[in-house]
Parts: C-alpha cells; sequence; structure tokens
C-alpha cells in the first residue's frame, strides 16, 4: 500500500467519521424533539434537551390547544355511545375512569391511549385528530377498580419500505388482557401481528388464573420486541397468577421469552409479584430492568416465607434470553404492598473521580436506591436494620430490612404524628385512634389490633418515579406523606363484618385463601381530613454526584370542596416530573388540578396553569416546527379526587 | 293639574336652601353592601358552572353562592327595617358582617380573587353604612 493511498484512505475515514458524527448529532436531535417513550427515551430519564421555554419566559407560557377525547367516565352515569350495552347484569353505569397516558410524540404526530382503549392520533401543534383506533374492549373494570390506561408504545421498522403498512406501529393494551398493534400511519390494525392485529394475553394465563392480565401499562420497546408486564386485582386473592413478563416480537406478537418472579413450585401457594409499571433499557448493555411488585397475598406472607426472592425487587434481564443478570429486593417479606412501581432512571454519575453506570429508583416505602446498575451494588450504602417483629399468629416478618439514609429518604423515618388542628376538629378523635394502633417505626408489620403504617403503600414515590438532568446530576422526584391503618381480620371477623356491610370502599379486601382479611383505611378524621401533620406532599432534588439533597419543597395544594388549603401542605401526587435542559421541571400529580413548571435549581414554582382534573400522568415535551410544547393528559384518579377529565392540552410560548 | 299647593313645588326653606345637597351615606354604604353582595353572587355562579375557574361543581361554590344571595338580602333588608327598631337592624347589621367576614374566607380559600374584591367591597360599604350618622329626618 503506497504512502498516497494511505493518505486518502485517512482522509476517506476522517470525512466518514465526520460524516457519521454528524448524522449522530442530527439523529440525537431529532430523536430530542420527540417523547418516544412513557418516559421519554429508554433511559427513563424523563428529560428533553429542548431549551426554548426557560425559566425567565415560561410565566408567558399559554394554552396552544386543547382536546377531549369523550372516553371519560365519573362512575355514575351511563356512557354515552355502545360502551353501555357492554356493562355486566345490564348495568347503565359505567366504571370511573383513571387516565395516566404519556403522550407520545413521534413519526410527526401525538399518540394517547384512553381508558376506553382506543388510541387517538393528534396533530402536534393543533391537537387535530389525525384518526382513532377502537379496540372494542369490554368497558368494565375486570381487575382494578377503575378503567385505566398509561397510553400506548411506538415502534418503527430499522428500514421502513414505503407504501408498505405497519413499518411503524402503536400498541395499547386493554383490561380484559389484548394487545393490539395498529398501523401508526393510518391507524389500521397491522393483520400479521398476532391474530389479526391482536395478541390475547390471556392465552398465557394458566396459573391461579382469577382474572385477566391486564395491560394497562403500554410495553417498552426495543430491537425489534416488546417487554410487557401486566395487572391484576389487588389485595383479592391470596393466590393468584404469578408474575410473568413477556418479550413478544413486535412485528408478529410471537412470545420470544417468558421471565418468571416467582418459581414454579411456589407459585400455586401465592401470585404476582408482576411488573405492572414501566421499565427501562440499557442499549449499551442490552439490559432490561424490571420493577418487581410484591407477592400475594400483601399484607400476610404466612403462606410465602422466603419464598419470592425476587418479590419487591428491582431485577436486570438480558434483552435477548431474559435471563437474571442480577436482582437486588428492596423488602425482605413485604408486608405492606411496597410494589417497586416505577421504571429506574438510567444515570452515569461523576464519584470520586469516576464514572459510575447508575440507576435510580424510587420507591412507596420512601428511599431512593442509587445502584450500579452493570452489577445491581449500591453506589450509597445499603445497610440491614433490624425491622420490628410480628404477633400475628402464623406470620414471620422478615427479621432486617434494607435501610437507604442516602440520598435523604423522601419521607422521614417516624410518622409525622398527629396534626392539632385535626385532632382538635375531631374533638380528640386523631389522637385517641393513634394510641390504640401499632406503631414501632418503618416496616411495623400488619396487625390484628391495627397497625400505624408509615409510610404507607400510597405514600413515598408513586409509578411516575423520577427525572433526571443527565448534565448536572441532578435527581428530582416528587413524594407523598400519607398514614394508613392496616388491620389484618381473622376470617370470621372479616366474614361478620362483610355481612354488615363492610365495602371495598370502606377498607375491606378479603385477601381469600388467607387466613386473614384486612381493613385498610387512611388515617382521617371524621370531616376527613388527615390526622398527620403536613405537609401531604413535597418534591425534592438530589445531587447524585453526592447525594445531598439540594432542597425539598411542598408541592400542589389540597382541595377539599373547592377549598385550596395552603401551599405549606402540600397535596398527595400521582404522576411524575420532566425536566428540561432549560432548567425548568414540568409537572402535574397534585390533587388541585394545576400544572406547574418549577425551577430546577431552587424549586420554587414559576408558572402555574388550571387544567380540567389532576393531570396524573407524565407531561411530554417535544417540538415541532420550531415551537416547543409541553402536553399533559388531564384524566385524575379517584385517589386524589372524584373530579375526571379526558383533556389532552398542550401548552407553549407566544407565536 | 298642580296647584299651589302641591308639596313638590313648595319652595325650599331658607334653611333647605343654606345646606348642600349631601348624600344619605348609610344608603350608599347599604347599596354597596347589596350591589357587592349581589355581584359575587353572580361570580359565585359563574365559577361553579366554569371549567377554568378551579372550583366548578365544587360544594364550596355553593356555600359561597348562597352565603352572598343572604348577604345581599340582609343588606335590601336593612333599606326597610325603620331605624327606630335598632334591635332588630343591630342585629341584621352582624348578620350581615358575618357573612362578610365567612363568604370572603370562603372566597380566599376557592382561590376566587373576584369574589375576594367584591366582598372587600361589601366590607367597606358596611363600615360606612355603620359610620355613617343617621339622616337628620329619621
Amino acid at each position: 500500500m503506497t504512502g498516497s493511498t494511505v493518505m486518502n484512505l485517512s482522509r476517506i475515514t476522517v470525512r466518514l467519521l465526520a460524516a457519521l458524527a454528524l448524522a449522530s448529532s442530527l439523529g440525537a436531535a431529532s430523536r430530542g424533539q420527540t417523547w418516544q417513550e412513557f418516559n421519554g427515551d429508554l433511559q427513563a430519564r424523563k428529560y428533553s434537551p429542548l431549551t426554548q421555554i426557560t425559566p425567565a419566559n415560561v410565566k408567558e407560557l399559554e394554552v396552544a390547544w386543547s382536546m377531549h377525547t369523550g372516553d371519560v367516565s365519573d362512575g355514575n352515569r351511563p356512557v354515552p355511545g355502545t360502551y353501555a350495552r357492554d356493562m355486566p347484569g345490564g348495568s347503565e353505569k359505567a366504571p370511573a375512569t383513571v387516565w395516566s397516558a404519556t403522550p407520545l410524540f413521534v413519526n410527526d404526530t401525538l399518540y394517547l391511549g384512553t381508558p376506553f382503549y382506543r388510541i387517538f392520533a393528534l396533530e402536534p401543534d393543533t391537537g387535530k385528530v389525525k384518526w382513532t383506533f377502537d379496540t372494542k374492549s369490554k368497558i368494565e373494570a375486570l381487575t382494578q377498580p377503575e378503567l385505566k390506561n398509561r397510553g400506548v408504545a411506538y415502534w418503527q421498522a430499522d428500514k421502513v419500505v414505503a407504501g408498505q403498512p405497519c413499518q411503524k406501529r402503536v400498541y395499547i393494551g386493554t383490561m380484559d388482557a389484548r394487545l393490539f398493534a395498529v398501523d401508526a400511519d393510518t391507524g389500521k390494525a397491522c393483520e400479521d401481528f398476532g391474530d389479526h392485529g391482536v395478541v390475547d394475553i390471556n392465552k398465557w394465563n394458566t396459573e391461579n388464573a382469577k382474572w385477566p392480565l391486564s395491560v394497562l401499562q403500554p410495553p417498552i420497546v426495543y430491537k425489534d420486541m416488546l417487554f410487557l408486564g401486566w395487572a391484576g386485582k389487588d389485595w383479592e386473592d391470596a393466590q393468584a397468577p404469578p408474575g410473568t413478563l413477556f418479550a413478544l416480537d413486535a412485528r408478529t406478537g410471537a412470545r420470544r421469552w417468558t421471565f418468571n418472579a416467582i418459581a414454579p413450585d411456589v407459585a400455586p401457594r401465592t401470585g404476582t409479584s408482576n411488573v405492572w409499571a414501566s421499565m427501562s433499557i440499557d442499549p449499551q448493555r442490552d439490559l432490561l430492568y424490571i420493577p418487581v411488585s410484591s407477592p400475594s397475598p400483601n399484607f400476610y406472607g404466612g403462606e410465602r416465607k422466603n419464598a419470592v426472592p425476587y418479590g419487591t425487587s428491582i431485577t436486570a434481564l438480558h434483552v435477548a434470553t431474559g435471563e437474571v443478570a442480577w436482582s437486588r429486593q428492596l423488602v425482605h417479606h413485604d408486608l405492606w404492598d411496597f410494589d417497586t412501581n416505577s421504571a429506574p432512571t438510567l444515570v452515569d454519575i461523576d464519584k470520586d473521580g469516576k464514572t459510575i453506570p447508575a440507576l435510580v429508583e424510587t420507591s412507596k416505602q420512601g428511599f431512593i436506591y442509587v445502584l450500579d446498575r452493570t452489577i445491581g451494588e449500591p453506589v450509597y450504602p445499603i445497610e440491614e436494620r433490624p425491622a420490628p417483629p410480628s404477633d400475628v399468629p402464623g406470620e414471620q416478618a422478615a427479621p432486617t430490612q434494607p435501610y437507604v439514609p442516602v440520598p435523604k429518604p423522601v419521607v422521614d423515618d417516624q410518622w409525622p404524628g398527629v396534626y392539632p388542628l385535626a385532632d382538635a376538629l375531631s374533638l380528640g378523635y386523631c389522637s385517641r385512634t393513634a394510641k390504640k394502633l401499632k406503631y414501632a417505626g418503618r416496616f411495623t408489620p400488619p396487625s390484628l389490633a391495627g397497625t400505624l403504617t408509615y409510610p404507607a403503600t400510597i405514600g413515598g414515590t408513586e409509578w411516575g418515579g423520577g427525572a433526571v438532568d443527565p448534565r448536572s446530576q441532578t435527581f428530582v422526584v416528587n413524594s407523598s406523606s400519607a398514614v394508613q391503618i392496616y388491620q389484618l381480620m381473622t376470617r370470621a371477623d372479616y366474614d361478620k363484618a362483610k355481612s354488615n356491610g363492610g365495602t371495598e370502599t370502606a377498607g375491606y379486601f378479603p385477601m381469600l385463601g388467607s387466613p386473614y382479611g384486612i381493613k385498610l383505611t387512611t388515617f382521617l378524621n371524621p370531616l376527613g381530613m388527615p390526622c398527620w401533620k403536613p405537609p401531604y406532599g413535597t418534591i425534592a432534588a438530589y445531587d447524585l454526584k453526592t447525594g445531598n439533597q439540594l432542597w425539598k419543597e411542598p408541592f400542589g395544594e389540597v382541595q377539599k370542596w373547592g377549598f385550596y388549603m395552603p401551599d405549606a401542605w402540600g397535596s398527595i401526587t400521582i404522576g411524575g416530573p420532566v425536566i428540561t435542559a432549560s432548567g425548568l421541571i414540568f409537572i402535574g400529580a397534585s390533587m388541585d388540578s394545576r400544572v406547574r413548571a418549577i425551577d430546577l435549581k431552587t424549586g420554587a414554582v414559576l408558572w402555574k396553569a388550571l387544567v380540567a382534573a389532576p393531570a396524573v400522568s407524565l407531561p411530554a415535551v417535544y417540538s415541532y416546527k420550531g415551537r416547543e410544547y409541553v402536553a399533559f393528559a388531564a384524566g385524575g384518579n379517584s385517589i386524589l379526587t372524584p373530579r375526571v377529565s379526558d383533556q389532552v392540552v398542550a401548552f407553549a410560548l407566544p407565536r | 293639574m298642580q296647584t299651589p299647593a302641591d308639596g313638590r313645588n313648595r319652595p325650599k326653606s331658607l334653611d333647605d336652601q343654606a345646606k348642600p345637597a349631601l348624600p344619605d351615606w348609610r344608603l350608599v354604604g347599604l347599596t354597596v353592601v347589596a350591589v357587592g353582595a349581589a355581584a359575587g353572587t353572580v361570580v359565585s355562579i359563574v365559577d361553579y358552572v366554569s371549567p377554568s375557574s378551579g372550583i366548578k361543581g365544587a360544594e364550596g361554590a355553593i356555600l359561597v353562592m348562597a352565603s352572598t344571595a343572604i348577604l345581599a338580602l340582609l343588606a335590601a333588608a336593612l333599606f326597610r327595617i325603620p331605624p327606630q327598631r335598632r334591635i332588630l337592624r343591630g342585629l341584621v347589621f352582624a348578620a350581615a358582617l358575618l357573612d362578610i367576614i365567612g363568604s370572603g374566607v370562603a372566597a380566599y380559600f376557592l382561590e376566587s380573587n373576584a369574589l375576594v374584591a367584591l366582598l372587600a367591597i361589601a366590607l367597606v360599604g358596611w363600615l360606612i353604612a355603620v359610620a355613617s350618622r343617621r339622616p337628620v329626618h329619621a
């Protein structure tokens, strides 16, 4: 090879590399303008590189467009159209809707799933409907108490063949356990997917099949595969379908592999430990990170002692095979329904002169777990601390539980104590009740006398998880401070209470097949006011490089009968934040039906706007034709307030 | 046909001519209360039905709707209760003040700024009505 040839080859190589770098950066920019995944990206960072909306101009945000899908029910009236005919027993009332869909922006279109299991494809700058697809699913609360949907997933072929259908697809799951694939351009079913566009997930429901495997959370899509979990019926049965995760071919719907969180020999005695929340993927390592929920029955473990090591864990799987790369249990022998409930956020952390490929997992128990995502070992120490024993016959609580001192837990170690105002207004009800309850700090097991539980199953951080700014490695998370009362009841006592009118609404759940039922209530006074001290909701930022908390502020407002309580009280939240490169946090989540922009540096609220119902979802941040939009699905959740809606609203700066 | 005896055409007395035509501040105050309360009722109704109010369909909105309507009625009653019935007038004045304060606090917690402003105006009217001296002819 001559010197000139070498020179020419070098030049060509340099040019090729430059072209590749340019293409890569353009591709990155293009991806940055989309919001293609439930959590923004595969790494669940909930981060947008867009910078048009800044802390300086965010006050100018205005409604760019708003639309209503029509798919909403408050649970008190018939739903117009054909849906009412599908109700069992001729009931004309549809169940209430809980809508937590993240809008996806990709393919120049905004895609949403609805709690009536329809897909909407919208123009991103006007909200006009391009097409809709109706799964014609049963509008029936088969597993969850309400009709739920958290949106759709998107896939497209590596090489899109022009003129061929279904080169780009949108997927939606249903409560009756079906997964649909639809052409992203036309809204027509993809005939080559499953049976004419639909896969019946329930055909794989073979163990303790007491209810369908509801597909409420859209799958995560990677390398022509769909990774799919499911949701079930909480607190109903001791023996329930065992937690399975399915990997499906994105084109055909064929099952590639299955991960079972519960060993086959244990499965007949227990169940769940399923993956009902979103997941994340490390494309560099081809690892899938799954948040595994707690096993059934949720509040009594006498029949499942030490038998479910993947229960309430964060587990990493190889995407090609489903084999476990590593797993870390976050709660031993879970007796509190501390489901691992959100996708871990993947971020590289610069710490002590090293760059650590990390993941950050938030939790109901209020801990923030920072792990090396390659091996599952803690970046900040996790201590095994003694935990209170159980006095329930047949139960044996774990002697220790993992405790995470750094980063500082989002809720305190001790319950906040009786709020004097709530106590005074109820003539001492709160303090009298608190004295009767068992409480020995975190992880106090449920008891027959009643246990004051803090944090509890609706506390800490919900499925929205946190968001990260990968440049500053600042992690932001909203959380709830809620106190609940867990009281196990012998089967005879439970049956008696049920026959005397005990309902699910009143907190009675059977855990059929176990010796106990449970009464689970939130610790409120007779006026409906929380008995514990505020704040009830906060938002906090952490420096992941040090584990230090940067700031923590009350977040949202409690609204009761229309009255807003003081800002300092904050609000219970469902849903999560997103971060933009300009230093803003956008979040709905609070029960006051407001969406807010918060300064990432200080935690100060810079802007807020009213939407039709609590935006219990993740917003999508995207740009289209040079304009940056922040879109929310404002659907509501009956845990927060009865107010529900079908509104999609996009905010942008004035033109 | 009018006659010289018709009182309406009676020439003003020297005493009348010497005094400028002052407004009856008590009536002015009560009018402000009544108008503020009536406007508050309208705002409450708008809040109750408007999706952009944040309190659409809320029990709190119904409460202020009722309380401002009652305040308007109390103001109207004060127009008609003769000054001689001091105890009754005092009670109605006190009830009106309680209504204004209660409605104002409720409006504050409902975050209805327009309603808070109207009730502040009503409070000013109430103060004027209370502070003003009764007319001489009364």
